[in-house]
């Protein structure tokens, strides 16, 4: 479903040039939610850009559901939903309408896009405020209001960047609830965090990146099983110990995959 | 959680139209921008702070005039001067009668500086000073005539013809002398008009003072001493005094004060509240996103301005201003024409505005990066009212400057058609161009996420090759070419001092450079493949033939479609033209003219117009439009010559440029028809040298004469023999090999 391979992006800062992401390259099939998991600038969001043609890579491509981004990045941009805590919404309009408003460019038919908006705005429970100015509504209704526009154009790929960063209690619930409907819907997922604990309890399966690389995968068992630590949070304090050689001292899961 | 999706009626098949996701789009921006508080504010606010502004120089202008009136003379001229004594004594006699009755209280200079409004101040002192009245004899000769033409010319203000009437009034039998006093001012004038409605002022008192004693006498009469009539005849003075001239500069400050708020926040405010993304994330071409937004910033912009507008009209028309502005009043016509112009101005700095904006990544940004281009944008406001500059071929192509001197000419009822023509053609074109140029660069990465890689990627070469153009390429390589031909033809014309194959050859380095240089520096920025995207392949021996064919065949055709379009006048002026230019040519050796009007010309055109262009064309539209298009921008090139516009060239090019099209598109390559191109030039000009004739085929025109039709069904037999050629040699190619050579 979503194949990377071999991404790359070299950021010129200045005079000096930065790796933010080194090759990373994974699969992520239908039903399953993938944790593309590391510390902050460890290149996440800059892969999560790349798949969907936002920023160019400095080589690799990505590949959903057979087109290329590098060669057809609006078939891409179809099939994709994007999840993102830094996205804002058009503050002088009211849900309703943005909601109709992705659904006219994405292509969806306008009778189906009011039905979906109806079902949508039911399940994340914004139906009370459909006609308010979004400029109004407090952070958790505009991040519900965000879920449901990003399901309009019901994609079979979703990526979240950080979806919970920011929410409290009842917000991160909602996400939680979010990821369960896109699995039931068989949709490959991408969640990007930093938080380990809760990718833990999300995400199918993990990819570790570590200054743009990536040094494991796998499913928690399978972590668990080559680095012999019990949680999430315990390898990643393991790979900050040994930044030096973090690809040297164990087999990456890749290599134990394939 | 239950799926959304359940019951989705996926299964309605749903290809969504272009124009339906657009609308959307556009549906989206509008909202957004007119929802907007502040465009409102904007709207409600500008006209206050653009009204001081404009207080201040309307203020400016009229202490001008004040200070021009008390020096100010009405010189009236008449016919004899037993006519003329006649008039002044009446005059007089009017302005004695009219200054008993005025107030004598009121001063000249306190009204002007302690007026409640500037206008009202203003306008109060214009009314109160007293013109010096200079009467005047004409010379001997044909008096009505000389009175017409001495207002037209403005060596007077007012002209006064008398006609006698002998009226015998009913009651007494008695013959009583009367007669009628017809004023003539100059319609475009202000000056004469006010001269003439002093005058008439008088002329009326003296006629109404007359009824009143009678009345008053009780004495029932029909008889009055004079009668007025008012005519005028079109002045050539007055422009230099219109407060017209303004207008443009009005134009700019309210369509640019109204696009800049909207262009700021439809691109850099989209950045700053993080939406930019996705959006961009959306499946949409860059094209349509800032097509939508220039869509918005234009409506901004035109109500805005429309606003203004009307608040300042309404102004100047409670004032009694309006005639002063424009010399007829305000009509509907004169509103319709200020409209026009207005969405021209609107058009133009909404694209421009977009194209500065897109560079953005924040409002304060946009704010430094527009804070230069709206001083550098007053410059060319203050054009119009710069006196007698007048419109050239260059100032129309000197983006915003063609504009202003356009509308001036426009409101004036001056402007040369062609000239508007190109003003608003190249203004369009400018607009397109930073449309694209913004459509390049907004929502790109480097603005999107801020890197420090910043605007040299825009600049750098395109890594990949492409085989074509792509269209906005070639638009932009056009858009290039387009101001530097023009300046370029203006530039040879003034080499009059060089010999004239010197010039000659001059304009065919020019026209090297410009058709094959400036495409040649673009396929290089945007990575084209020279050999392809200059459709540059072996043709087949029999399009080669072909091609032959109809450079020897073609030219009887052209000639008689330009016969056709010229007007007999049009005949005589311009073989007057070439026949001072035929004895400058005879002298030059044959090859010099070979090269420079055959050869460099046919390489350099066939290249552009049917190779780089053309490619770009075909990448977008079906062959048939690829071809128009292309004839359509070949013609327009051949309008220009030197200095001046020849647009009966318009046909004759177009024509050719349609067979070339269809040569290239049949042959599959642009060599045939550069030999077409070169034949038919070289010709021609063969033909003329040694026929003692002219260069060009154009310049046959001294034998105003048809063709005789003999000539003309033996070419037609030959062209059809041409392309037949040319289409049997494309199925043997296609047939033997599928790739091109
Ligand atoms: N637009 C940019 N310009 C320059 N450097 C960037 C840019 N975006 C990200 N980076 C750098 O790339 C690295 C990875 O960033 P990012 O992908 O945002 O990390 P994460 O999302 O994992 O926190 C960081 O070192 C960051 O400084
Ligand atoms: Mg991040």
């Amino acid at each position: 479903m979503i194949l990377v391979k071999d991404l790359t992006r070299i950021f010129e800062a200045g005079n000096q040039d930065v790796l933010a992401v080194d090759h990373v390259s994974f699969e992520v099939q239908p039903g399953e939610v993938y944790g593309l998991l590391g510390p902050n600038g460890a290149g996440k969001t800059t892969t999560l850009r790349m798949i969907l043609g936002l920023l160019k890579p400095t080589s690799g491509d990505a590949e959903v559901e057979g087109f290329l981004v590098s060669s057809h990045p609006d078939e891409i941009k179809r099939r994709v939903g994007l999840v993102s805590t830094s996205a804002g919404l058009y503050q002088w309009l009211t849900p309703h309408e943005i909601l109709s408003f992705f659904a006219d460019v994405y292509g969806v038919h306008p009778l189906q896009a009011e039905e979906r908006i109806e079902k949508l705005s039911r399940l994340f429970d914004i139906t009370s405020f459909l006609d308010r100015r979004t400029a109004t509504l407090s952070t958790g209704q505009k991040q519900r209001v965000n879920l449901a526009r990003s399901l309009i154009h019901n994609p079979p790929v979703m990526l979240m960047d950080e979806p919970t960063r920011g929410l409290d209690v009842v917000g991160s619930k909602v996400i939680f609830d979010y990821i369960d409907l896109l699995r039931e819907e068989g949709k490959a997922v991408i969640v990007c965090t930093h938080r380990l604990d809760e990718a833990e309890q999300l995400c199918d399966r993990f990819g570790l990146l570590y200054y743009g690389k990536k040094n494991y995968e796998g499913t928690l068992a399978e972590l668990q099983q080559c680095t012999s630590c019990q949680t999430l949070t315990q390898i990643f304090l393991q790979l900050l110990d040994a930044p030096l050689e973090p690809a040297g001292i164990l087999p990456t899961a890749q290599e134990e995959l394939i | 959680m239950a799926s959304p999706f359940d019951h989705d009626s996926d299964d309605r098949i749903f290809t969504p139209t272009k124009s339906f996701r657009f609308s959307g789009l556009l549906r989206k921006e509008l909202r957004e921008i007119l929802r907007d508080r502040r465009t409102v504010i904007t709207l409600i606010l500008m006209p206050l702070l653009v009204y001081p502004l404009l207080g201040v120089m309307l203020q400016k202008f009229f202490l001008n005039q004040v200070t021009h009136l008390s020096e100010i003379e009405y010189r009236i001229v008449l016919p004899n001067e037993s006519e003329g004594q006649l008039f002044r004594a009446m005059f007089s006699q009017g302005d004695e009668l009219l200054s008993a009755k005025e107030k004598p209280e009121l001063e000249v200079s306190g009204a002007t500086t302690t007026g409640a409004t500037p206008s009202a101040g203003t306008l109060a002192a214009f009314k109160q000073i007293k013109p010096v009245v200079k009467f005047m004899i004409a010379d001997e000769g044909n008096h009505n005539q000389s009175i017409v033409s001495l207002v037209r010319e403005g060596v007077v203000d007012v002209g006064v013809r008398y006609f006698p009437i002998d009226v015998t009034p009913k009651k007494s039998k008695e013959k009583h002398p009367s007669g009628r006093f017809q004023l003539i001012y100059g319609s475009e004038s202000g000056h004469s008009r006010r001269a003439a409605e002093y005058v008439e002022k008088r002329l009326q008192a003296v006629r109404w003072n007359y009824r009143d004693r009678l009345l008053s006498q009780l004495g029932e009469s029909e008889t009055v001493p004079f009668l007025t009539s008012v005519s005028t005849v079109k002045s050539e003075m007055g422009q230099a005094t219109s407060l017209v001239t303004i207008v443009p500069l009005i134009l700019i400050l309210m369509t640019m004060t109204g696009a800049v708020y909207p262009a700021i926040d439809l691109t850099a405010g989209e950045r700053e509240r993080g939406t930019l993304e996705t959006l961009m994330a959306a499946p949409l071409p860059r094209m349509w996103i800032l097509s939508a937004k220039f869509i918005a910033v234009l409506v901004v912009a035109i109500m805005t301005a429309m606003v203004n507008m009307t608040a300042m009209l309404a102004t100047a028309y409670a004032n009694g201003l309006e005639t002063v502005l424009f010399g007829e009043g305000l009509t509907v016509f004169v509103l319709l024409e200020i409209l026009l112009l207005l969405v021209i101005f609107a058009a133009f700095f909404s694209a421009v505005l977009l194209c500065i904006t897109s560079f953005a990544r924040s409002f304060k940004e946009a704010q430094a990066y527009l804070i230069p281009l709206m001083l550098i944008s007053m410059a060319p406001g203050i054009l119009g009212m710069v006196p007698d500059l007048k419109m050239t071929l260059i100032w129309a192509v000197i983006p915003l400057a063609n504009i202003v001197l356009l509308s001036r000419d426009f409101l004036l009822h001056d402007a040369q058609p062609l000239l508007f023509f190109v003003s608003v053609f190249s203004t369009l074109f400018y607009g397109i161009v930073a449309l694209s140029l913004a459509a390049r660069i907004f929502g790109t990465d480097t603005i999107l996420y801020e890197s420090e890689t910043s605007w040299s990627d825009f600049f750098k070469r395109s890594r990949k090759t492409h085989l074509a153009p792509a269209l906005n390429n070639a638009m932009l390589c056009l858009a290039v070419m387009f101001p530097v031909f023009i300046l370029s033809a203006a530039f040879v014309s003034r080499l009059r001092d060089m010999s004239i194959s010197l010039r000659l050859l001059i304009s065919g380095s020019l026209t090297f450079c410009l058709f094959l240089l400036i495409p040649l520096l673009f396929a290089r920025l945007g990575g084209v493949k020279l050999k392809t995207g200059f459709r540059w392949y072996r043709p087949g021996i029999f399009s080669c033939l072909g091609a032959i064919l109809l450079g020897f065949t073609l030219w009887p055709f052209a000639y008689e479609i330009e016969i056709f379009a010229l007007s007999d006048e049009r005949i005589e002026s311009l073989s007057k033209l070439f026949e001072s230019l035929k004895l400058e040519l005879g002298a030059v050796p044959l090859w010099i003219k070979l090269v420079s009007l055959a050869v460099l010309p046919a390489v350099c055109e066939e290249l552009f117009f049917r190779g780089y262009l053309l490619s770009a064309l075909l990448n977008r539209f079906s062959n048939t439009w690829a071809i128009l298009a292309s004839s359509f921008l070949f013609a327009l090139f051949h309008v220009i010559v030197r200095d001046s516009l020849f647009i009966e060239r318009f046909f004759p090019s177009f024509f050719m440029g349609l067979c070339l099209g269809y040569v290239n598109i049949l042959s599959g390559s642009v060599i045939p028809g550069i030999m077409l191109h070169m034949i038919h030039n070289g010709l021609l000009i063969t033909i003329a040298s040694y026929q003692d004739s002219l260069s060009q085929w154009e310049i046959n025109l001294e034998n105003q004469k048809h063709l005789p039709l003999v000539w003309l069904g033996g070419s037609l037999l030959m062209v059809v023999v041409g392309f037949f050629l040319i289409r049997i040699s494309n199925r043997r190619q296609s047939a033997g090999s599928t790739d091109l050579p």
